[in-house]
């Protein structure tokens, strides 16, 4: 699998019904540097991220308004609440309103 | 595997990854992040190389742009083939993505290497740090 086959792919629901788009995907850097995949964002439509919701410090204020607009819908997936197939199809075993948005992790 | 991450914890492959400059030792140009190979491996996902190459990159632009990178393709001579770098040659992940000479020297771009002969018979292009 390759991270192009999860960038931007639809996400479907427990029901199997569609419900947002693969923003991008969080990985966590362990001993050594291995790179492994914690979760996938999440939106309601394909809008990139610019960085702003992980940051420390905060960028000029109303880049950072609007983004927080933009992105008032993103959540985040840890990879327990997902279910993502060899071809990169992936299906939430939560539903929508049960996962945190990307600034509350 | 002993990359060095800058202090990093976590990183958003999409947004801090991908579209990375890859140079080799020196800042020696190899090429981009075009895409990135993923590894199941006891029962977690791992990202195990990155991918360059422009045949790799067209799986990632929208379709009603791809005769762009088509008509680069003409004037590049072909198109890249798709090159791996195993993550045990990445030796520091900053703003770019340097990798050990041999990485750099294995994962060229062949078009590069084209257009650098082509450019290096226009009289006075002689590369100034040789």
């Amino acid at each position: 699998m390759k991270a192009s086959d999860l960038l931007a792919s639809h996400v479907t629901g427990p029901g199997g019904d569609r419900v947002g788009v693969v923003i991008d995907v969080r990985a966590r850097i362990e001993d050594r540097g291995r790179l492994i995949l914690e979760g996938l964002v999440l939106g309601r439509r394909p809008l990139r991220l610019f960085g702003y919701e992980r940051r420390a410090e905060r960028g000029p204020f109303l880049l950072e308004r609007f983004e927080s607009f933009l992105h008032r819908g993103t959540k985040f997936a840890n990879m327990d609440q997902l279910e993502i197939s060899e071809t990169g199809q992936v299906r939430l075993k939560v539903g929508w309103d049960a996962l945190p948005h990307i600034t509350e992790i | 595997m002993n990359i060095d991450w800058r202090g990093l914890e976590k990183i958003d492959l999409g947004t801090g990854l991908l579209d990375r400059q890859v140079n080799g030792p020196k800042q020696h140009p190899v090429g981009k992040v075009d895409d990135l190979e993923l590894t199941e491996r006891d029962g977690r996902i791992e990202v195990t190389a990155l991918i360059l190459g422009t045949a790799a990159l067209r799986e990632r632009v929208p379709r009603g742009f791809r005769w762009l990178l088509r008509a680069g393709f003409l004037f590049g001579g072909g198109s890249d083939q798709t090159r791996r770098i195993g993550f045990d040659q990445i030796k520091v992940v900053d703003s770019d993505v340097e990798v050990t000479s041999q990485a750099a020297e294995s994962a060229e771009s062949e078009t590069e290497r084209r257009l650098r002969r082509f450019i290096a018979r226009i009289p006075g292009a002689e590369d100034e740090s040789q």
